[in-house]
């Protein structure tokens, strides 16, 4: 997997995936029915009860907010009240207590509303069996377990889940984490019931798929969520390694949401290379490729990824790459404010100012004119001290933050900075060259 | 978005101006009047006035059965003769397509016809319904292919021996009439003294064995068995399945529009300029005929309507992972089951053949240009090799020898063997049941394992097979490679049935045989639940016995697997559901459920000569999930036509005729029906091809009908018990 880190560390590639992904989730929020029966929701039954609950779980646990979404947590809890108030059997009964688990989960850690629903406890229960869980699927089941674990009068039905999860991980690990989804829920659920053996074997499962590159495309989203949450407990070296599996996961999701989102299903059939295929006979067979439908599960785990790698960069370094980041910053940082001291030094030693009043008390023409250039030096002098000051701070500020790691971008961000702010740090030279002269 | 009024069926109206016909009345001792024309319900009519006889109105079934008849008598005027089970197939036996061998087989032109009656939405019309054919006909008898020999050669009884037969008609009493069409089969000849062979003909309706001199006695005139059985074994090369292709419209890229204008030549150029009998004459009037097809649009009956092609889910988890083809959506998204992580195979075949399975096994798991990534991104699974059997004899007996040694050795080492991949050097034909592809698949299911063949013409272009060969083995090992998006809502559960089959006849010992009932069954996903059968097999052909027990066990064991009954069934079956069949699930219903269930008897019908056109197309085809109503419960249904899915297309769209019975009261709409039958194509796990013409229903249910014939008595009872608890949830027969 060759990674061109000069492109892929550009904030500009982060920025754009975060567009597309709030882009494509705020489309599929306005896809949606959000008026029933005078009510503001989410027609849930004939959508994916599911896949939005993964969108509340990422919106909820990034913090993200965004004028885009519509999102309203009253919306989900409207839904929650009336399928549990409903007598009406429901054939995706199974769907929709996975659902509802994931919501709970997601609101109760955030304390948006509180939650204490005996009525979906009880829901749980009538489908839950020790043997197979909720209709053998294991998915469901855990994400029941994360909405009942948060809520009271739990205890007994709390056991059974935790039962049926761990002898499922002890005879079947291999099956169900040949799912990656499965290893993700496996990792929130080990967190939530405090199971450090459980979430290390995840953890484990992950990174020794990451490692073997046992894994496809579709996969490494899951698989980069997990290994970024649990990143302290990795090397320095192992971090680096993940920081750029993190990366193709995130150009992984930039392009699969560009291929949902952007492109017409015409201009996916000529331009889209994952997914278009050149040859005609296999075309004639198999079909033409429509444009795919956007995985909510998916998108929702790119968020989590996307956010969570804005909001800790530092997460990543190396021993090796800290040393050359702060070698780097301390050769900006010593130089400059040399040059800075310097400068701040001649203002102080050649009075300038002084020299100018003196002059000026003259009142001889030709003495004022020297007595004004005076000032005008005094002036330039601070200047080049704030400048160089500024200069001193900003890029090693932008190489360490790892904002910048190319050192020519770092200067010129920093240049900018200080060609937009020059009006000011003239405006304080003055400011200063006046204060000293009235002394 | 086709133009009703471009789109087309092959019915062309007919006018008769006659209002009333005389029907004869008849004294006791007068059985049969002299001059009457038609009988029909037990009453004789004449077209004239006679001393005896009731004016009465020529209309309905009475109309339409005088002008089938007077329609019958003009083409056989013009030389014309008729086979098929009805006659319905004329063709002419003095014009042969095939230039040689014309004393060993013949191949004629003609036409399927119907004459056919439907409302149009104001009154009733008549049709001549009319599609072109080529009639294979068998010249040889059995005593000149092994007795006298012919083209110097002779060939051994003991080859034909198995195959469907027909006797002349002179041959035949009446009462054993069926023996004209295929019913009869070779079931064992033997030389005289005298010279003469004696042929035992079994007859499978009635499960009674005949004796015939062999001069009477034709091989079914199918252009595989005459190429591949009678010209072959006298060592004439000759491809007669490429004639039929060629003649059929098969090859052609155009077929639907080669098949219109031919049909249009028939009825205009032929039947009317020609032969002229078209103004067909019935009793001094004259029935017209309408030179134009019959035209389907948007009221009235045949009324035109569009189904939207379902999509497929490909995780059981994840709602928004559908895709409309299942190659993409695979590729994408991976297969609905995402929790198995391998499948446990063994190999059987030839020093030779085993490596090229070994082959296989490595590039599906790697994989390919058309398959990315392989097993792991199509299907979430490996296949891993755990034992292989080399046989030294690629002969039957080493076939079954080895897949005897590879079932008495699975589970030794602790694992047990899921699919058994079986190396064959050559296809197999569809007609002959004493081949490995028929007799290892037993043997293997007997033992619960399923099976995958793959021939060594599979392998000369393995690339194009690999995602087919992935699924069908992925699905045989209990596994979903997708199901449907959307649930079917009307129905809690749909059973494919599958009625009067007669398990093997190479396999059991003396002359009767015994049959079997058998149903797939699928969920509202359209996902394969479970493949049932009666619980017995039956010594007598007893089809309603047979359904209502097969129904009765059904509902048991979808019980077992849901844990309630269901409310409300579908039945799809291919032919119509008799008032007896139906009383008969019904009272078994009510005996389980009460009077709390809804059903619908589904007839879905391909062996019909119903064509739709639609002129707006290149090629004419009439549009996959475009229909045409007939009537309130019967609607024709295009699944291969042009579809925006995929190219391909081979031969003319067929044509499903679906119609359907349901009780206790309407509740589904018929075009709902097809819709849910449209649905149930896109689920052949056998290949990724997003254009099947059949609901898997009752594709599942003929390929399953193809093994049962080769079951052994024994065979079923082990199968039976394997079906029920270890091998239940896989489609053993794909």
């Amino acid at each position: 997997m060759a990674v061109n880190m000069e492109t892929v560390i550009n904030p500009e590639f982060v920025f754009e995936t975060q567009e597309l992904i709030v882009s494509a989730i705020s489309q599929d929020f306005n896809n949606i029915d959000v008026s029933i029966a005078g009510h503001n929701s989410f027609n849930f039954e004939s959508e994916d009860p599911l896949g939005m609950a993964f969108y509340i779980f990422a919106i909820l646990e990034t913090d993200y907010t965004s004028q885009e979404f519509t999102y309203k947590p009253e919306y989900w809890k409207y839904w929650m009240e009336s399928r549990l108030d409903s007598d009406i059997p429901t054939p995706y009964v199974d769907t929709e207590i996975a659902a509802m688990g994931l919501i709970l989960y997601s609101l109760a850690r955030k304390q948006v509303f509180p939650v204490n629903s005996i009525k979906f406890i009880r829901l749980v229960d009538e489908h839950f069996s020790e043997s197979s869980g909720i209709y053998k699927n294991y998915i469901t089941s855990v994400l029941a377990g994360l909405g009942i674990s948060r809520l009271n009068n739990n205890e007994s039905l709390l056991v059974k889940i935790t039962g049926y999860i761990k002898k499922q991980l002890d005879e079947r690990k291999k099956s169900i984490f040949n799912d990656s989804k499965n290893i993700v829920v496996t990792y929130l659920w080990s967190k939530e019931i405090k199971d450090d053996q459980m979430r290390s074997s995840a953890r484990q499962e992950a990174f020794e798929r990451f490692k073997s590159k046992s894994y496809l495309d579709r996969d490494m989203v899951y698989l980069a969520y997990l290994l970024l949450e649990e990143i302290k407990e990795f090397s320095r070296e192992e971090r680096r390694e993940i920081k750029i599996f993190v990366i193709e996961s995130l150009r992984f999701i930039r392009n699969y949401t560009l291929e949902t989102q952007s492109l017409s299903s015409a201009e996916v059939s000529e331009h889209g290379a994952n997914i278009a295929l050149q040859n005609a006979d296999l075309q004639n067979i198999y079909g033409y490729p429509n444009k795919p439908i956007l995985s909510r599960v998916l998108i929702s785990v790119g968020l989590l990824i996307e956010q969570k790698y804005v909001g800790s960069p530092h997460l990543f370094d190396g021993s090796e790459q800290i040393l050359r980041k702060y070698s780097a910053a301390a050769g900006y940082f010593l130089p400059l404010i040399l040059i800075s001291f310097l400068g701040f030094w001649a203002w102080q030693s050649f009075d300038l100012i002084n020299d100018f009043k003196n002059d000026f008390q003259t009142k001889e023409f030709f003495k004022i004119a020297i007595g004004v250039t005076k000032v005008f030096f005094s002036t330039l002098l601070l200047l080049i001290g704030l400048f160089t000051t500024s200069l001193a701070v900003l890029i090693p500020y932008y190489l360490i933050s790892d904002i910048e790691i190319n050192h020519k971008a770092a200067i010129k961000k920093s240049l900018n900075f200080n060609r937009k702010a020059v009006g000011v740090e003239a405006f304080l030279a003055i400011l200063i060259n006046l204060f000293t002269s009235l002394r | 978005m086709a133009n009703p009024y471009n789109l087309t069926i092959n019915w062309f109206q007919l006018f008769i101006e006659r209002e009333s016909i005389y029907k004869i009345t008849c004294s006791e001792e007068d059985a049969e009047p002299d001059n009457y024309f038609i009988r029909y319900e037990q009453d004789f009519y004449s077209l004239e006035k006679t001393a005896s006889c009731q004016e009465v109105g020529f209309e309905g079934e009475l109309r339409k059965r005088c002008i089938g008849k007077a329609f019958r008598k003009a083409l056989k005027t013009h030389g014309f003769a008729f086979k098929g089970r009805f006659g319905a197939i004329a063709y002419y036996p003095k014009g042969f397509l095939n230039e040689k061998y014309r004393d060993i087989f013949g191949s004629h032109t003609g036409f399927e016809y119907r004459i056919w009656q439907n409302h149009d939405g104001e009154e009733l019309n008549d049709y001549l319904i009319l599609d072109p054919h080529i009639a294979f006909i068998m010249k040889a008898s059995i005593h000149d292919l092994s007795g006298s020999g012919m083209y110097g050669r002779k060939i051994s009884v003991d080859k034909l021996k198995n195959y469907a037969v027909r006797v002349a008609k002179e041959a035949v009493s009446e009462a054993d009439e069926n023996l004209f069409g295929i019913d009869g089969i070779l079931s064992d000849a033997v030389a005289n003294p005298n010279g003469t062979i004696i042929c035992d003909v079994w007859d499978q309706r009635r499960n009674k064995l005949h004796k015939f001199d062999s001069k009477d006695v034709y091989l079914e005139s199918r252009p595989e068995i005459i190429r591949d059985v009678v010209l072959k074994e006298l060592g004439i090369s000759f491809d007669v399945v490429k004639l039929q292709q060629e003649r059929s419209f098969l090859v052609s890229k155009t077929a639907a529009k080669d098949r219109l204008l031919k049909t249009l030549d028939i009825v205009n150029k032929y039947l009317s300029d020609t032969a002229k009998i078209f103004p067909l004459d019935i009793g001094g009037n004259q029935v017209r005929v309408d030179p134009k097809l019959t035209t389907i649009r948007g009221i009235g009956y045949p009324k035109h309507g569009v189904l939207k092609e379902s999509r497929l889910l490909f995780d059981k988890v994840d709602s928004s992972a559908v895709h409309l083809q299942a190659y993409h959506g695979l590729k994408n998204y991976g297969s609905y089951t995402k929790d198995k992580s391998e499948i446990r195979i063994a190999l059987l075949g030839s020093r030779y053949g085993v490596d090229q399975l070994k082959k296989i096994t490595s590039d599906l798991n790697k994989g390919s240009g058309l398959m990315p990534d392989g097993m792991l991104r199509f299907f979430n699974t490996k296949l891993n090799v755990i034992d292989e059997e080399i046989i030294q004899l690629e002969s039957l007996e080493g076939y079954v020898e080895g897949a005897k040694a590879l079932t008495s050795r699975c589970g030794s080492n602790g694992e047990s063997i899921e699919v058994a991949m079986v190396h064959l050097p050559k296809g197999t034909s569809e007609f002959n049941y004493n081949t490995p592809y028929y007799n290892v698949k037993p043997v293997f299911l007997e033992n619960g394992i399923t099976s995958q063949f793959i021939t060594q013409n599979t392998l000369q272009h393995p690339e194009w097979s690999y995602t087919n060969i992935g699924s069908a083995m992925f699905a045989k090992s209990g596994a979903y490679p997708w199901v449907l998006a959307e649930d079917i809502a009307d129905f809690d559960l749909i059973m494919g049935v599958g009625l009067s089959q007669a398990i093997s006849m190479i396999n059991r010992a003396g002359a009767n045989s015994k049959y079997i009932g058998f149903a797939n069954v699928f969920d509202k996903q359209g996902r394969w639940m479970f493949f049932e059968t009666t619980t017995e097999l039956y010594n007598m052909d007893d089809p309603v016995e047979q359904l209502k027990n097969l129904v009765g066990n059904t509902l048991d064991q979808y019980k077992r697997v849901k844990g309630q009954y269901p409310k409300s069934l579908a039945l799809h079956y291919y032919q119509r559901f008799s008032v007896e069949k139906i009383d008969a699930v019904n009272d078994e219903l009510r005996a389980k459920l009460g009077n709390d269930f809804r059903i619908a008897y589904i007839t879905i019908d391909k062996s019909h000569p119903m064509r739709l056109y639609d002129i707006n197309i290149g090629d004419c085809s009439y549009p996959r999930g475009h229909y045409a109503l007939l009537s309130e419960d019967r609607l024709l249904l295009s699944t291969t036509g042009f579809t925006d899915l995929a190219n391909k297309r081979l031969g003319t769209p067929q044509i499903l005729n679906i119609s359907a019975v349901q009780f206790p009261e309407k509740f589904v709409d018929i075009s709902r029906i097809a819709q849910h039958v449209l649905a149930l194509t896109r689920l052949n796990y056998k290949t990724l091809t997003p254009v099947v013409g059949e609901p898997v229903t009752l594709l599942f249910s003929g390929l399953a009908a193809k093994f049962m014939a080769s079951f052994s008595e024994t065979q079923f009872g082990n199968a039976k018990r394997m079906l029920s608890n270890k091998i239940n949830n896989a489609p053993w027969f794909l």
